[in-house]
């Protein structure tokens, strides 16, 4: 069961709602547990198992720091246990995966290393401890951000699993965002990752691989995997809002950015976060000069590519990200910022270009032949029947991802709820319920 | 906020009124409202998957819902959907590249059961509409060649089987009503073609259409219409064919579990039930048997599919016996029970998609 079908939508979310409402206030959390439990054992009884014992595992460990705090050595043991388990665990899962064909079991990157991040901060005393083993599960396993994140610090979401603040207006938003995020995978993700299968099929080859067929590739691609990552973030945030948590926005238009740092802050930006937090700033970060910053910077970055999936292109791809960000702190990100907006934002997109090539293609050598494609202007190679004809059927979404890629919309709707507040409200009330509309129509 | 909430309390209404009527429909819970006789779902991804399926066609106004995605798609631009090409006013399917291994069966198969048999056979591929009609497929659309393909076939067929070459017939004639325009079928018009080229080929003078009479039976939307329900395409025209000349009376048994007899090459009565296709010999069962009732020379045996269900009316007027072999429905103990050395000829007639994706040919084998 994934959120975009309609048995989410018409079965556990409904349901959901009204167990957990009717729930008194107490034992709320309890009711939301299950409701992750029940939706994880949809996704496969091995799923709830290996997450059941890894958050298990660590809440043991935590419990080890915290009853023996003065013994470092326990202490010690317990972190390392922990970290050893959860980089052991993904490593086996990704390696399995590559080999074997196997797919990864959902969200096993969310909780473990959410649930390793809540062993390091309470080791550093950053944390406090979660005696309740209901609150700790939730915190870790709540089914609205088990796919894709948000990565959230447990000091954030501490205070709302001890006093829930029911109110209209949160329940209100999370309904908004959920269908918002819906219509997001299901008229645009989708049609994009189709768009880029088909373009795929035309680009595999040199004889039928054109210069358009390389743009379009790229071109949705990168929208594709916005646009489905943030899409799982929205609907995370709003079941959050629904649920009576507040989660933090992950993705903030990151192709509005005027340099890849930036870009990078914007795009999946609880694990970069996190990725700070938790590899660069503990291995020194920028504390101990250039090379120190290079070489984390480096390591962060291509543990981000490799989030994605465990592959030599995805690893370099991290790595490339990198260099442009050293680029920027080190050479020429002064200059950069001197200079108009737009040249910053044409240098981001030059980046992100020659960065994106590396997810595009299975191999490093693939990649390099996308890249020359796409400054391969031969007549002859310019363009042909099939990518023509795969334009001419997707052009419309390309568009509009393209358009609302860009912080366009909310800028509109911030200048009409100035101009025209009544018209705003009124125009609002109409897209929203349209989305739903709209949603249904095309998961059905 | 006022706005949101608004949204929110509207949107709420929407959700929880679908989940209500779907639970009215009896259809919420799928596993529990199975039909009779569906076997429960093992898995949870079964049960999820079942239960998915009934909702998405237990929601209200779901057929208009869809209906209304694919015609804003197509306003889009979209003239290919659900590998469906829609060119205006008919729908026609993308046939997509053969699989290699799947057509190798499907050959050494027939190649082999012709060797053990013994008997003139012939061989007959069928292009489908993708094919034919190709000036009406949208420009650019990148179609499967399937002409090349049944070329390859036949040359592999050569010395073996006699083969028929119906592509070039249908193909001159592309701008007649000889395909459906919402069913991956072949209509009257187009199965007389058929039925004149393989007589021709097979040493037989075909009768002429006018020795047929024209019955219209009426207008209706067939299958592919049901996956792409288009407003700008045309329903289509149900009409049949039967023998003006006199002097031929046919009766045709359908042996599948309960054996069914009709005494008319064009069951009516069975457009009243909702399966208009299966006014033709009553549509397709295990074994399709239809006999003359009065005296003619030879027998033949098809093994064929859906797409001869339009050829097999003519075809039947110059024989004693025409038997038609479904192989995708006929259960081993059934294939073993019949005597296919009493037949004087052997016709492999399939639609090019069913040759190239299916390995139903290739079950003769099991014989």
């Amino acid at each position: 069961m994934t959120f975009f079908s309609m048995t989410f939508l018409l079965v556990f979310l409904p349901a959901g709602l009204l167990l957990y409402y009717g729930t008194p206030n107490r034992f709320k959390n309890y009711t939301l547990l299950g409701l992750s439990l029940l939706f994880y054992a949809a996704l496969g009884p091995l799923e709830l198992l290996v997450m059941a014992a890894s958050v298990v595992f660590d809440y043991m460990m935590a419990s080890l720091i915290r009853y023996h705090q003065g013994n470092s050595r326990v202490t010690r043991t317990a972190l390392f246990l922990s970290v050893l388990k959860s980089v052991s665990l993904i490593l086996f899962c990704m390696v399995r995966s590559q080999l074997e064909g196997y797919s990864m079991p959902v969200g096993i990157l969310v909780y473990t290393l959410s649930a390793t991040g809540y062993v390091v901060d309470l080791y550093r005393g950053e944390a406090p401890y979660e005696r309740s083993l209901c609150n700790f599960l939730l915190y870790n396993c709540f089914f609205g951000k088990i796919f894709v994140g948000p990565y959230v610090k447990y000091s954030l979401i501490r205070p709302q699993l001890r006093k829930k603040q029911l109110s209209l207006s949160s329940i209100s938003t999370g309904l908004v965002l959920l269908i918002q995020g819906i219509a997001k995978k299901v008229v645009l993700a989708d049609n994009l990752l189709l768009t880029y299968r088909k373009v795929a099929q035309v680009d595999a080859s040199r004889a039928s691989a054109t210069t358009l067929s390389s743009w379009l590739l790229l071109l949705s691609l990168v929208l594709g995997i916005y646009f489905t990552l943030s899409a799982y973030c929205d609907v995370a945030r709003g079941l959050g809002q629904i649920f009576c948590f507040k989660l933090p926005r992950n993705f903030s238009y990151p192709l509005h950015s005027s340099s890849v740092r930036e870009f990078v802050n914007h795009f999946n930006t609880t694990l970069v976060e996190y990725l700070r937090r938790y590899v660069y700033r503990p291995l020194g970060g920028g504390r101990y000069g250039v090379v120190s910053d290079c070489f984390n910077t480096l390591l962060y970055m291509l543990l981000f590519g490799v989030w994605f999936s465990f592959s030599p292109n995805l690893l370099l791809f991290g790595g490339v990200l990198a260099l442009f960000m050293l680029g920027e702190r080190y050479l020429y990100g002064r200059l950069l910022r001197r200079l108009p907006a737009v040249f910053g934002r044409v240098y981001t997109y030059a980046a992100l270009l020659v960065s994106f090539c590396l997810p595009a293609k299975g191999t490093p050598a693939g990649s390099w032949q996308l890249l020359k494609n796409l400054f391969s202007f031969h007549q002859e190679r310019l363009v042909n029947d099939k990518i023509v004809y795969i334009l001419s059927q997707s052009y419309w979404v390309l568009l509009l991802g393209l358009v609302l890629s860009f912080a366009l919309l909310p800028k509109l709707s911030a200048l009409l709820k100035r101009r025209a507040p009544a018209a705003a409200n009124i125009l609002s009330v109409f897209f929203n319920v349209g989305l739903l509309v709209v949603s249904v129509m095309f998961i059905i | 906020m006022v706005s949101k909430r608004i949204s929110a309390v509207m949107m709420l209404l929407i959700l929880i009124t679908l989940s209500v009527s779907c639970v009215v429909r009896g259809n919420l819970l799928g596993i529990a409202f199975l039909p009779q006789g569906e076997a429960a779902p093992s898995s949870i991804d079964g049960l999820l998957a079942t239960t998915e399926g009934y909702l998405k066609k237990a929601v209200p106004l779901a057929r208009t819902l869809k209906a209304a995605k694919i015609n804003l798609r197509y306003l889009l631009g979209e003239r290919e959907q659900d590998n469906v090409f829609i060119t205006g006013s008919r729908l026609i399917e993308n046939v997509q590249p053969p699989n290699s291994k799947t057509v190798q069966k499907n050959m050494d198969a027939i190649l082999d059961f012709t060797d053990r048999l013994g008997r003139p056979s012939y061989a007959m591929l069928i292009p489908t509409a993708s094919a034919v009609l190709q000036s009406e497929i949208p420009k650019f659309a990148d179609i499967y060649n399937q002409k090349r393909f049944i070329e390859n076939v036949y040359n592999n067929f050569a010395g073996k089987l006699s083969c028929v070459d119906v592509y070039s017939t249908l193909f001159e004639h592309s701008d007649q009503y000889i395909y459906y325009n919402t069913e991956s079928l072949l209509t009257p018009q187009g199965g007389y073609l058929v039925y004149d080229m393989l007589t021709r080929r097979m040493g037989n003078a075909p009768l002429s259409l006018d020795r047929f009479e024209i019955k219209y039976l009426g207008e209706y939307y067939g299958e592919l219409y049901d996956r792409v329900e288009c407003k700008n395409v045309d329903p289509d025209v149900l009409s049949i064919y039967p023998y003006s000349g006199g002097g031929k009376e046919f009766t045709v048994t359908h042996y599948s579990e309960k054996t069914r007899r009709y005494e008319t090459l064009y069951p009516e009565h069975l457009l009243a039930l909702g399966r208009p296709m299966d006014v033709f010999l009553g549509g397709l069962s295990p074994v399709v048997d239809i006999r003359q009732k009065q005296r003619a020379q030879k027998s033949l045996l098809v093994f064929g599919d859906k797409q001869m269900l339009s050829v097999l009316p003519f075809l039947a007027c110059g024989y004693q016996q025409v038997t038609l072999i479904d192989l995708g429905q006929i259960t081993p103990q059934q294939l073993s029970e019949q005597d296919f050395g009493s037949y004087d000829e052997v016709l492999f007639a399939y639609s090019t998609d069913t040759f190239m994706h299916s390995d139903t040919p290739a079950r003769v084998g099991l014989y």
